[in-house]
């Protein structure tokens, strides 16, 4: 992945799970790259349109002139989920509202985990945990935080550098499967509240590394979200020590818990390409 | 006179067996007896004793619970694997129980060479004979390939340039 688009690393993974899915079932795929593009494409003949909250849209939230007529076929992917779309004149069954993880309102797309990016092999761990975090603004009013837990035991992070202290190493952008390999060969990974429901708790107890989930202080999005990954939390809790966010004794103690923890690697079952791609066969009746 | 030795041979047997038997309960009184010579004169267990068989026990303890946990998860995605109707299909959501490792040890022996290899197991449904089409368009579909194409876009969104996914 692109280290500019970073901040939507979980989206991508999303669309191309669902790119490889369709090419899998024989549904040719076509993807728009731009707003020109799609508004000249025509949809006769297009079974399923896959748009997501915010590109169905012209202005005043109304739908795009070239979708009228087929909205029967539209799907979109949502990562977290909604009720309804933005504006009065779009009205969808919020079932085809497709989302990353589980939504009470929606239906449960997903992704799968990519085997090829896996670590072949379960190598020893560090005692070393990772900063959840490939953006400075995910660590801003945690700067106290991440340095009174470096005091403790080295961290690692894939940001740029950012605070000076000497147990703290910035590697910067990893790929995916240096990444996969990283979390392989470290004991925790450390959640700092953001970002919401990222795929990376998922990686990390994929390999074995526990990941340690902030319980917010004030609930996300509408009071929806508890914590940061309530998926992993309730699917692999042996794998997941939650801590209530800014809590630094209860942040060591999960830490603590971590270090002495030797975890098998997890996937959930939803998750793997077969479970997935027999999702995809449901949701879209291929 | 014929009966005579087969008369002696059941009393010799009768007799062995009578001694037997009272050497046996001999034996075993005696055993006893020393075992509870031995709870008798044996000390009580020092404090230090009682903590090591608490710790020992929490440990056991911890350990079952640590399992319990281990299979409630299994569990919970069996149930998954129910709602996905692959039934002739093993759950399979965890790895293999693999050997401890020494953290010591260098990478790990071909015993426990890809330790997903499990997921390969699961078969792939069945791939359909329709001919379908579809069109994914969607803001990570633009921003991988012509970031700049939002500045300004016709799509009347509230903010043109929304590739601030800040929660993500």
């Amino acid at each position: 992945l692109n280290s500019q688009l970073a901040n939507c690393s979980g989206e991508i993974r999303i669309r191309q799970s669902l790119e490889a899915a369709f090419a899998y079932f024989g549904v040719s795929v076509e993807v728009a790259h731009s707003d020109n593009q799609f508004n000249e494409m025509n949809m006769n003949g297009v079974d399923i349109i896959i748009l997501d909250p915010w590109t169905w849209a012209a202005k005043g939230w109304i739908p795009k002139p070239n979708l009228r007529g087929f909205e029967d076929r539209i799907y979109f992917l949502d990562f977290f989920g909604s009720k309804s779309l933005k504006g009065q004149q779009f009205r969808i069954n919020p079932k085809k509202i497709l989302t990353a993880f589980k939504s009470p309102f929606n239906s449960f797309l997903g992704y799968f985990m990519d085997e090829s990016i896996l670590p072949q092999t379960k190598l020893v761990k560090k005692t070393q945990g990772i900063l959840w975090g490939k953006d400075h603004k995910h660590f801003h009013g945690k700067e106290l935080l991440i340095r009174r837990v470096a005091n403790y035991i080295p961290l690692v992070s894939t940001a740029s550098a950012l605070l000076p202290h000497n147990n703290i190493t910035w590697l910067g952008h990893q790929d995916a499967s240096n990444w996969m390999k990283l979390l392989s060969e470290s004991k925790f990974l450390l959640g700092l509240g953001n970002p919401l429901l990222g795929p990376s708790a998922v990686d990390a107890v994929a390999v074995g590394c526990m990941f340690l989930n902030p319980i917010y202080v004030k609930p996300m999005l509408e009071a929806q979200y508890r914590s940061q990954h309530p998926y992993i939390a309730d699917l692999f809790p042996e794998a997941v020590c939650s801590y209530p966010e800014n809590d630094f004794f209860a942040l060591m103690r999960c830490v603590d818990k971590a270090l002495h923890s030797d975890l098998q690697p997890q996937i959930p079952f939803e998750l793997t390409k077969a479970d997935y791609f027999n999702r995809v066969k449901g949701i879209f009746n291929l | 006179m014929k009966k005579l030795p087969a008369l002696s041979l059941l009393l010799v047997f009768a007799v062995v067996a009578v001694l037997f038997v009272h050497f046996h309960s001999l034996v075993h009184l005696t055993d006893t007896h020393n075992q509870t010579s031995k709870l008798v004169r044996s000390p009580p267990p020092k404090i230090a004793d009682i903590v090591n068989r608490y710790a020992e026990l929490n440990h056991t303890l911890t350990v079952l619970h640590q399992r319990l946990n281990w299979i409630t998860s299994k569990q919970q995605n069996a149930l998954t694997l129910e709602v996905g109707s692959l039934a002739t299909v093993q759950p399979i959501t965890t790895a293999p129980t693999q050997p401890t490792h020494s953290r010591d040890s260098a990478i790990t022996t071909s015993a426990v060479t890809n330790p997903h290899s499990h997921l390969s197991i699961v078969p792939l449904p069945p791939v359909s004979t329709k001919k379908l089409r579809a069109v994914i368009f969607t803001m990570d579909s633009i921003a991988t390939y012509e970031a700049n194409s939002l500045v300004g876009g016709a799509s009347g969104r509230s903010n043109p340039i929304v590739l601030d996914f800040s929660l993500l």
